[in-house]
Parts: C-alpha cells; sequence; structure tokens
C-alpha cells in the first residue's frame, strides 16, 4: 500500500477505535460508525490534508477505498487550482 | 468598523440554578452508553444548566438587572437605552425589552429594542450599543443577551441536546471620552446556509400543530420533531473553521494590533472540541482560547462569550486591563468579531437565578 494511503488508513482506524481498516471495508459495518466518527473524520481531513467534506457526501460512500479516492479527488482539485491560481499570479 | 471612546464597564451572568448533567441526560438518548461516553470526552461535555419551566427571558433579565440595581453598579435613571439580543422572546408580540423595561419601572425616556440573532448576538449587540452611544442623550446601555434554547431542543437529540445552555448576561457600556483607543469589528452574514441551523416550526411559515410535534428519526439515530432545533454539525463544523481563521486574521490586520499583543481569544463556545480545532488552526494557545463553557454552563447563545469572559477572568477585570479578541458564530449564517480592551471593571460576577425569589 502506498505510504500515504496507509498512514490515512491508521488515522481512520484510531478514529474507528479499531486495530486496523481495510480499502474494501463498508464504512457502515464499523461498530463505531456514527455521527461523530464522520465529524470526527471530516476534521481530520481539514486539519491534515486541508479539504473540506461534509457527511452527506460521506453518507454516500460505501467502503474505505471509497473514501480515500473521494478525499484524493478533492485534494489533487484543490492543488490544481492552486497551481492555476500561481502561474496567474506570475 | 471602528469605534472609539467606549467601554464595557460591567459583566453580569445570571444563570438559571438547575442544571442537569450528561449522564443523566444519556439514557434519552439511542446510543450505547460506551458510545455516548465517546461523545462525552470528545466534545467536552459535563453539566448544563436548564432554566425551569416557568422561567423565561423577561425572568432572567429582570432578576440580573434587579441585582445590579440593588448592589448599586447602575442606577435605573441612568439607563439611556437597554437592548436585548434573543432568539426566545417572551412573546412574537411585544418585544421582550419593553417587558423588561416595564416589570422594571425604567424611565420613559429611554430606547429599548430587540436584536434576533444568535451566536454572534454579544458582537451585534456591542456594536448596536456603541452605535446608540454616538448620540448625545445616551451615555449608558444596557445590553442583555439571554437564551433559553434548552425548551426548543429535544431531550432525544444526541446533536444538540447535550451541548444546549439556557442563560443572560448583562453588560453595561458606556462612553468614555478619556480613552480613545480604538475597538475594531467585523460582521458577516451569509444567509443561502440559513437551514444549518433553524427551528423549522413555530413562526409564520410553518405554525406549531400536532404534525410539527411528532418526533422523526434522522440518519443517526437523533428523534425531533419540526417544532424543535436542528442542527448541521457537519456544515456548522466546516463553516466554523474555513470563515473563521480568515476573518481573525483580517481584522487583526486592518487594527494594526500585533497578534501577539492579544491577550485572550474569547470565542462563542459550541463544544470543546470545535474550539480546539480552531485554536490548532488559528495557531493559537489554547490557554488563549478558552473552552471550558460548555462542560460547566452549557452553550448559551449569545451569552456564552461574556460567560467565557467572566468564568476565566473574573475579579481579575475588576483591577487588571487585556487586550481580548471576540469571536461569535452561528445561525444566520452569521459571524462577526471584535478587538476590544477590556478591564477595570466595576463588576464581573456570575449569579443564579432562584425561580422562588422571583
Amino acid at each position: 500500500m502506498e505510504k500515504k494511503v496507509e498512514k490515512f488508513c491508521e488515522k481512520l482506524a484510531d478514529i474507528l477505535e479499531t486495530d486496523e481498516v481495510k480499502l474494501e471495508d463498508v464504512l457502515k459495518d464499523f461498530e463505531e460508525w456514527d455521527s461523530l466518527s464522520v465529524l470526527s473524520i471530516i476534521a481530520m481531513v481539514d486539519s491534515d490534508y486541508g479539504v473540506t467534506i461534509f457527511a452527506k457526501d460521506i453518507m454516500k460512500l460505501k467502503t474505505v477505498k471509497d473514501l480515500i479516492s473521494f478525499i484524493q479527488k478533492k485534494s489533487s482539485l484543490l492543488t490544481r487550482r492552486a497551481e492555476y491560481h500561481g502561474l496567474a499570479r506570475g | 468598523m471602528k469605534f472609539k471612546n467606549k467601554k464595557i464597564t460591567g459583566i453580569c451572568i445570571i444563570l438559571p440554578e438547575k442544571f442537569e448533567t450528561f449522564e443523566e441526560n444519556m439514557s434519552n438518548y439511542n446510543f450505547s452508553e460506551k458510545k455516548s461516553l465517546k461523545l462525552k470526552k470528545i466534545m467536552g461535555y459535563g453539566s448544563h444548566r436548564i432554566a425551569d419551566v416557568s422561567c423565561c427571558v423577561s425572568d432572567l433579565s429582570k432578576y440580573g438587572l434587579e441585582y445590579l440595581i440593588k448592589k448599586d453598579y447602575i442606577k435605573k435613571k441612568e439607563i439611556d437605552a437597554l437592548v436585548l439580543v434573543t432568539q426566545t422572546p417572551d412573546y412574537f408580540m411585544p418585544p421582550t425589552s419593553s417587558i423588561i423595561q416595564g416589570l422594571l419601572n425604567l424611565k420613559e425616556d429611554m430606547i429599548s429594542c430587540d436584536i434576533n440573532q444568535g451566536c454572534s448576538g454579544y458582537i451585534f449587540g456591542l456594536m448596536q450599543s456603541f452605535m446608540l452611544l454616538e448620540q448625545e442623550e445616551i451615555n449608558k446601555v444596557v445590553l442583555i443577551n439571554a437564551d433559553i434554547l434548552s425548551r426548543k431542543v429535544s431531550k432525544k437529540d444526541r446533536n444538540s441536546y447535550p451541548l444546549i445552555g439556557d442563560a443572560a448576561s448583562i453588560t453595561i457600556i458606556e462612553n468614555d471620552k478619556e480613552n480613545d483607543s480604538e475597538i475594531f469589528a467585523s460582521i458577516k452574514t451569509d444567509g443561502t446556509r440559513n437551514d444549518a441551523l433553524i427551528i423549522p416550526a413555530g413562526g409564520f411559515r410553518l405554525k406549531s400543530s400536532p404534525e410539527t410535534a411528532v418526533l422523526e428519526e434522522d440518519n443517526y439515530g437523533n428523534f425531533r420533531a419540526k417544532d424543535h432545533l436542528v442542527m448541521k454539525g457537519d456544515v456548522i463544523f466546516n463553516f466554523v473553521q474555513t470563515v473563521i481563521p480568515s476573518m481573525i486574521d483580517s481584522l487583526i490586520n486592518f487594527s494594526n494590533i500585533e497578534k501577539d499583543d492579544i491577550d485572550y481569544y474569547m470565542f462563542h463556545q459550541p463544544n470543546k472540541f470545535m474550539l480546539q480545532k480552531l485554536a490548532d488552526k488559528m495557531k493559537v494557545s489554547q490557554d488563549k482560547m478558552p473552552n471550558n463553557i460548555v462542560e460547566n454552563f452549557g452553550n448559551s447563545s449569545g451569552a456564552s462569550i461574556p460567560t467565557a469572559i467572566t468564568f476565566n477572568l473574573g475579579k481579575k477585570l475588576l483591577t487588571n486591563k487585556y487586550k481580548i479578541c471576540l469571536c461569535g458564530y452561528g445561525a444566520g449564517l452569521t459571524w462577526a468579531s471584535m478587538l476590544i480592551n477590556i478591564g477595570k471593571l466595576n463588576i464581573c460576577e456570575m449569579i443564579d437565578y432562584k425561580s422562588e425569589l422571583k
């Protein structure tokens, strides 16, 4: 597994109070999956990746892998936008 | 925005005597004890003050004002204006500020008005008071922030009930010709997100009826009716983390004050979690930004900032003076901040409202 993904899974496991999470694990099947864990994920993604996500988006995702791709997509959009603005300023 | 020659000379917090603990509320929630205790730990819940059903905003306000008058911190005839910020008025009509004016037999030659604002309400109230003080005829303003929102929150809503608290605060604001240090403020509005914090029924758009009183379960296992307050926790969280740090940065820039010169960040108190994340993001040490109001008293909307000031600084404010950054954010959505020197107060106290002495 890629290092970044591995790190994310560790943080997710912490929030969900479980030993490890696998990419194919279904989010809703975790015992600790509730509004508090969803908010904790939102807060973690905001502080560690600078990406804003909402509960209604997370609720549409099925697996850990879906969650990771969703955040990656959001964060690459952010990077691209930053690059664009960087170029525009230059 | 800038203001000059104004000062706060007293703050008094009035808290309903009765409190409930998170543990005693826990059985109302549709969650295991383990999950609830985890929520308590992360959000920093403890005990919260809940007003009796007979106690309204005017009762808390009258109790506090009578205390201030009896102890001679203010004289009735000195009150040139009474500004009440509340979202839980006694009636739709008349304004609750008029009721308070009447209950205390205050002079006729005064302005009284209600402002409908929630968690940004302290800054709104201060700004309104400063603007009134610009008039020659007005030398002393009494600002009251009071809410009894516990009555509009479902006991089976783990999302909002554990944090809600009832309280009133009274702030005395005066002209100060000798002091020309400036006060800086900023207020912003985003009404497109007005449904992020709302009580759907009970107004004129959707009147209360047997249907709006029916409890419905949400996606997370909370039960609430349309008569109850509903908060989109994630929207509010993201809103606060996004708009507040940049607002404070701009306010500091605008004021030309060094960030290090700010002694305290007295922010609205939604829960410990939100404030900790905000302090981290703003790179402000947590001892400069207290987050201990919800665990002790609950989130009392517009009264939470003066409660944070009084609980954490109290008597120190009678002798010392501090440069304080105030910030509120909530229903509207509105968010507001202010940089102000507060100190050398005549009173900075918390009192308990005892209903039998009414």
